[in-house]
């Protein structure tokens, strides 16, 4: 497969929050700041590389009536040293993205391209397979989050935009506020993709 | 028979792998993530303890306490206007505990409040306790102070609008600390 094409469908085709809508709870949780929401989005990035590498390593060595519980071991172990990495090298990250960072272990973005990719793929297309996907969902993360972030508090990864008279919609941080928003970004999103049909 | 032991040595061998890199970088970051820990509470203790006159460094003395889950510590320390005490408390809020800092001299008043960790809260709304509009108006406040909705009295603080539960809990711990210094005194006295 060549690596364009996986890049592609990882950043767009099937984009793992816009499209496959994988991962869910940790999105809404994540993205009331672009802050947050970048730092969880390299988090998943870290994390799907290096479960990808390990899991298409060894691939062949697993027997499949395991597999499943040998990915959970390989990616619990990856999601603890990012953890621990976060911990002590970007402590202030930490504290924001909390439990969200040690749940990334049950991120289904990460089981889906552990299961449908890296179990199938060669180590190189993995690694990359594990990139595009892991921008795909920092991308996306990041739009959600900055829509928020401008409305619920007037301000872009912590730079104010409209001065001290804007009141800002605290909702739009709030979960409902992060559902609506997310809901009202998937319409156009699809709106776009309807429109120019041959992509679909 | 053969089949199992393969199964469960292959796991074995995959678990064991993990273990030992989640050892090694266990092993790297230990240390820093222990220091960060650490400054955090001394920026906190010297951010409580700015207004007061000749605070010695050296004196910090762990004091006792009787056991108390919201309690976590409390050091005294020398100074020109006479013993002060930081006491660092972790009241329950609204997603989980919050950890405050709080400074109190002899006489039993509150000379300094600092929010060190309030990432359970609300962002927007509860967060806000960490702010020093809302812990300033903690200081020089005395025992039994407490956090109303609307009306403040004399030793009450009005909590912030949509932030009830996170107001109360920082109220209930600067309360806390308020109590464990003067059991502190006590002890000490006896």
């Amino acid at each position: 497969m060549k690596k364009i094409d996986i890049l592609r469908s990882g950043l767009f085709k099937e984009n793992p929050t816009f499209v496959q809508l994988l991962g869910m709870c940790p999105t809404l949780a994540t993205t009331s700041s672009v802050k947050n929401g970048l730092g969880m989005g390299l988090s998943v990035t870290a994390v799907l590389m290096c479960a990808n590498l390990a899991i298409s390593a060894i691939r062949k060595l697993v027997p499949d009536k395991i597999r499943i519980a040998a990915y959970v071991i390989v990616i619990a172990g990856f999601v603890t040293i990012v953890d621990l990495l976060l911990k002590a090298f970007l402590p202030e990250l930490s504290k924001s993205l909390g439990i969200f960072i040690p749940l990334i272990v049950v991120n289904c973005v990460i089981f889906a391209r552990a299961e449908s990719f890296a179990s199938k793929n060669k180590v190189t297309d993995s690694i990359v397979d594990g990139l595009a996907m892991g921008l795909g969902v920092t991308g996306a993360l990041v739009i959600i989050a900055s829509f928020r972030e401008i409305i619920g508090n007037g301000t872009w990864f912590g730079l104010s935009l409209f001065g001290s008279s804007y009141q800002p919609a605290i909702m739009a941080v709030l979960p409902p506020g992060g559902f609506i928003i997310f809901g009202l970004i998937l319409g156009g999103i699809n709106l776009i993709r309807l429109r120019g049909k041959a992509d679909v | 028979m053969r089949e199992y032991i393969r199964l469960g040595g292959t796991l074995c061998i995959i678990a064991a792998v993990a273990t030992l890199l989640l050892a090694v970088a266990e092993h790297v970051t230990s240390e820093r993530i222990a220091a960060i820990a650490l400054a955090a509470e001394i920026k906190a203790m010297q951010d409580v303890l700015l207004g007061v006159d000749g605070v010695d460094e050296d004196t910090a003395t762990v004091m006792p306490q009787e056991d108390d889950s919201i309690v976590s510590s409390i050091t005294r320390f020398e100074s020109n206007e006479g013993y002060v005490y930081a006491v660092n408390v972790n009241p329950v809020g609204y997603g989980g505990p919050i950890e405050i800092m709080v400074g109190v001299n002899s006489n039993l008043e509150v000379i300094g409040v600092s929010v060190i960790d309030s990432s359970g809260e609300t962002p927007g709304l509860g967060s806000r306790v960490a702010e020093a509009e809302y812990t300033d108006k903690f200081i020089g406040k005395k025992k039994g102070v407490a956090v109303v909705k609307r009306d403040a009295g004399e030793n009450q603080v009005v909590a912030l609008t949509g932030a009830t539960i996170s107001s109360k809990a920082v109220g209930k711990g600067i309360k806390k600390a308020i109590e464990a210094a003067e059991e502190a005194m006590t002890i000490e006295k006896n």
